[in-house]
């Protein structure tokens, strides 16, 4: 599973799928993330791109919630918004190679 | 286990293995201990679960297969696109582990239901072990419950039936009525 990554303000920060830190993450963050992976690319809102963020982040130490809010601006969403679906993107099992034999 | 045999079964695909999702007492009781979450208030939205909730379920109904599964490796089976059929064996689960809907209850359900009551009616009323109603889905609870009132409402009726066989006098009967039942004798006279 490959990272995705976006870097702001010359700090790189990377995502990775994790859907135990997604879990532990919703009490922080104060909003359902399973709710806000489907939202992705359709309408989601700001507290759930922040919890998102958040619970991906590899890291470490992660930043806490309140320091990472700056980091939300009108030129840096699309870029997170792009890095974070890459991460959710990247968990997707790739399908089998199929191997023909040569005749 | 005797739930998955009384139960609708629902698997679910996960981790390259075929899973039975039973959603017992056991699983319940965990669920509320994962969250934190008032299960018995209906807090757990099945059919907008969170991360955390659909982690819990998932975890808890497949750890009654297989005891040593982590919470850690039922995280790293779920993957976006595994997300929409999970959910769908939750909700089914679900549906077919809970008790159909009370009629003689305003609602459809009785409120004000905790676990330790449910406890002490499955244990005292019914007589399960604690192991029995861990495994017993809420829906098979409800239909034990069911044929013991039907055996209490049978034996109330039997016992109904004996006083009206019997005589009934038709004014109040008296001291006189008492002496001649008793063949116009009393004790106190001989």
């Amino acid at each position: 599973m490959q990272n995705s990554s976006v870097t702001i303000d010359g700090t790189k920060y990377e995502f990775k799928w994790d859907f135990d830190e997604l879990a532990e993450a919703e009490e922080i963050v104060g909003c359902n993330l399973l709710q806000a992976v489907g939202n992705l690319g359709r309408g989601i809102s700001a507290k759930e791109l922040r919890g998102l963020f958040y619970a991906l982040l590899v890291n470490r130490p992660r930043p806490a919630l309140e320091s990472i809010k700056p980091l939300f601006r009108l030129d840096t969403l699309p870029r997170i918004a792009t890095a974070i679906g890459g991460a959710c993107m990247a968990a997707v099992p790739k399908p089998a190679k199929v191997m023909r034999k040569k005749s | 286990m005797i739930a998955e045999r009384l139960t609708r079964a629902v698997k679910l695909q996960l981790g390259g293995a075929e899973w039975p999702i039973t959603i017992t007492h056991d699983v319940l009781l965990g669920l509320e201990e994962e969250t934190g979450a008032d299960v018995l208030g209906g807090e757990i939205d099945v059919w907008r679960p969170s991360a955390s909730s659909l982690l819990a379920i998932v975890w808890l109904a497949l750890r009654r297969t297989r005891r040593q599964l982590s919470r850690a490796q039922a995280a790293a089976w779920i993957v976006p696109v595994s997300v929409p059929a999970i959910q769908a064996a939750i909700v089914e689960a679900w549906a077919a582990a809970m008790p159909d809907p009370d009629p003689t209850v305003a609602g459809g359900s009785p409120k004000n239901l905790r676990w330790a009551q449910a406890y002490a009616m499955a244990r005292v009323d019914l007589g399960l072990t604690e192991g029995e109603w861990l495994s017993m889905t809420p829906r098979v609870v409800q239909e034990l419950f069911r044929r013991r009132l039907e055996l209490m409402k049978r034996e109330e009726s039997l016992h109904g039936i004996v006083p009206e066989k019997s005589p009934v006098p038709s004014r109040n009967l008296t001291g006189e009525d008492i002496i001649a039942a008793m063949g116009g004798k009393t004790y106190l006279r001989g």
